[in-house]
């Protein structure tokens, strides 16, 4: 019995690490930009695509098309901000919340579009390899994914925390007006916020490749998690992200094993409601005036 | 002024006698599909074409003969999959384009409102490929499905398979753990496998149901793992069949057998996302035999190459059964001598079927009070090297290929 219970409390917490991984762009991208980004399960999408098609037209393992995505997805990341929310920074929130839901439609739809509704998987040298003790063995693509998580969480802390860029990420996340007073280029910073977001859904597209299908609407399954994850580590939070990220894959895995995979989403649910009653900011959460 | 009208009146009359005592040179039947505006539309695409195909073959023929070679007029309508366009679009065929029966509509969620406002105009209907199991229970009198099982003919055909090859090879299965997705089509599997597991006296041991499209299924596994059944019967879509089907490789999980329902371990990315090893022996439902075990004769190579020459594709089951609605209709058509929808309806339920256009089918067809063809079932293929190999029923099953039951442990496969 203990031993079921590591294996499905290990196997909870690999696929909490790839939550986290697809929560943290979205919380860098709402904690510095105020935008609620609804399109991004649009994006792990689209980076899903564009590893599979790497990988289908020139045999590209999806561990090393994150070199090339990656890079891509901060000019898109970039692109989509210039292009779509910078020009109404300054209008009511509800217009921003439509352009981003316009963008789920519009992503969505090119995607049925080019390449149809079916499902799309891979097989890399990666996809069946197993390691860990025997009776323990986790697979070898989620543990890469998880790493990836902590090691781009930890990166990320240390950028944010130390460089001149991180200082004035962190200073227009806490109050744009006063960043905009010190002499912070505040559009500048939203681009590049938006770019180091959505370059983390990149990778995290890259990692989920080899052990999901790709299909139109694979970004609906994954976004709903990572909001929630978002709201319960605090919005804006990374840390939060990543130990919101752990807690839902654990509480899905357990619930999925001792009650009922039909009952996973409404017990993080549940979960998710007292929270928002006893702790509404959530639980490093420091965005909570607005 | 009266005069003028009687005289109009009558002038009307006699034109309306004398056309008709004219031979009928054209008959319209209704279509309704998906054709844009939805992931359905390439299917839809794909059935217009085998329906537009068996109209060919028999205007070709010489259309109806019995009605002086009249032949078949389509008039096709796109349903845009939404259920409400449907009704009035089957309201717009019958009242303005006088239609004498209908064919359509592949989604059940059309189909099904669709035919009850055909039943209401007393107009025929041959369903297609739409599978809800209530559009022929409601025991309509003008609903005909003559090449599609109910939704849950999947699961009569694992338990009629795992009666015959429990009997045939004298290691009959007596547990199994059933796991199925949890929307209308998984919930209706599930309740005919509870209902007639009895019969076989197979007890279901694991009843689990997941939601679709689920990141995580290893949990489920687990509990697999932990009742140790002598088979599984999975009903799924693609991502979470690939799922699982790599979860029962890894985790070494050992029954006589996994049965899926179809659906996703169909799907053309099932064997090249998981390999020959983890997908070798799978046994699984399939709505059509395939090209070994149907197109045999002839007249279903005509078909199959037509068909391929028409859209640059294999024919499938949802092509073949779109196919198989048309030409049921025509049949129907010859011996009702008539394009009055009653004689069109008396027709139908009295078809009987066999010769080239069933053994394409695989299967008798003609109708049971409710309007089912209660001959047509789902096959039961075993997955090897990659090719789905036909084993049961035994009238199609493959002569070269022998099923492997129980199937080899892992340690065992290369």
């Amino acid at each position: 019995m203990s031993e079921i219970l590591i294996k499905v409390v290990i196997n909870g917490l690999l696929m909490g690490g790839i939550y986290a991984l697809i929560s943290l762009g979205l919380t860098l991208i709402f904690g510095v930009v105020r935008i609620v980004n609804f399109a991004h399960g649009e994006f792990l999408m689209l980076s899903m695509y564009a590893s599979y098609w790497l990988f289908q037209l020139w045999g590209i393992d999806p561990y090393v098309s994150v070199l090339i995505i990656a890079p891509l997805f901060f000019v898109f990341g970039m692109i989509v901000q210039r292009g779509i929310f910078q020009p109404i920074l300054n209008a009511p929130e509800v217009s921003k919340i439509f352009a981003a839901i316009g963008l789920v439609m519009v992503l969505q739809n090119l995607a049925l579009l080019f390449w149809k509704g079916d499902y799309r998987a891979i097989k890399t040298i990666s996809s069946g390899l197993l390691i860990g003790p025997e009776g323990f063995m986790i697979g070898l693509p989620r543990f890469i994914a998880f790493l990836a998580a902590v090691s781009i969480m930890l990166g990320l802390y240390f950028f944010i925390k130390n460089t001149y860029t991180g200082k004035a990420i962190r200073a227009t996340g806490q109050d744009q007006g006063a960043a905009l007073l010190m002499g912070i280029n505040t559009k500048r910073i939203f681009l590049i916020a938006f770019g180091i977001g959505s370059s983390c859904v990149g990778i995290a597209g890259c990692l989920l490749m080899p052990i999901y299908s790709v299909f139109p609407t694979v970004g609906a399954y994954f976004v709903l998690v990572a909001f929630v994850i978002v709201v319960l580590g605090g919005l804006g939070s990374m840390l939060g992200a990543f130990i919101g990220g752990l807690i839902i894959g654990l509480v899905e895995a357990l619930s999925g094993y001792f009650i009922s995979s039909t009952y996973k989403e409404a017990i993080y649910f549940i979960i998710f409601w007292f929270l928002l009653i006893y702790k509404p900011t959530g639980l490093f959460g420091s965005v909570s005036q607005e | 002024m009266k005069k003028t009208l009687v005289v109009l009146l009558a002038i009307f009359f006699v034109a309306i006698s004398l056309n008709e005592g004219y031979a009928v040179t054209e008959i319209k039947i209704g279509h309704l599909l998906p054709l844009s505006g939805s992931a359905a539309a390439p299917i839809g695409q794909e059935m217009l074409a085998a329906t537009q195909l068996a109209i060919k073959h028999v205007n070709d023929n010489g259309g109806i003969k019995s009605l002086g070679g009249a032949k078949i007029k389509l008039v096709t309508v796109d349903t845009q999959g939404d259920p409400q366009i449907g009704m009035t679009q089957t309201e717009r065929l019958i009242n303005v384009e006088k239609v004498s029966a209908i064919i359509g509509a592949y989604q059940s969620a059309v189909t099904f409102p669709s035919t009850a406002v055909a039943e209401k105009y007393r107009i025929p209907w041959v369903v297609d490929l739409a599978a809800k199991a209530e559009i022929t229970e409601r025991g309509f009198k003008y609903v005909f499905r003559p090449a599609q099982c109910p939704s849950s003919g999947n699961a009569d055909s694992t338990i009629e398979f795992l009666k015959w090859i429990g009997g045939k090879t004298g290691k009959p299965a007596k547990t199994m753990a059933m796991i199925y997705e949890n929307t209308d089509w998984g919930q209706d599997l599930a309740k005919t496998l509870r209902r007639r597991a009895p019969e076989i006296k197979v007890k279901i041991i694991l009843d689990e149901p997941y939601p679709p499209n689920s990141g995580n299924l290893m949990p489920l596994a687990v509990k697999i793992k932990g009742v140790n059944a002598d088979v599984i019967s999975i009903t799924g879509y693609t991502v979470d069949d690939i799922s699982i089907c790599q979860l029962i490789e890894r985790m070494r999980i050992e029954p006589m057998a996994v049965i899926w329902s179809g659906a996703g371990s169909l799907d053309q990315t099932f064997i090249p996302s998981i390999g020959y090893r983890g997908t070798n022996y799978q046994y699984t439902a399939d709505g059509w035999g395939g090209y070994d075990a149907c197109v045999k004769t002839p007249w279903a190579k005509k078909v199959w190459d037509d068909f391929k020459q028409m859209t640059g594709k294999n024919m499938s089951e949802l092509s073949v059964d779109a196919y198989v609605a048309a030409r049921v209709l025509a049949a129907a058509l010859e011996k009702a001598k008539s394009t009055d929808p009653e004689a069109i309806r008396d027709a139908l339920s009295q078809i009987k079927i066999k010769g080239d256009l069933a053994d394409f089918l695989g299967f008798p067809i003609e109708f049971d009070e409710k309007g089912q063809n209660p001959y047509k079932k789902y096959v039961t293929k075993q997955i090897y090297e990659g090719k789905y190999q036909l084993v049961w029923p035994p009238h199609l099953a493959s002569h070269d290929y022998k099923p492997i039951w129980p199937v080899p442990k892992w340690d065992e496969r290369k």
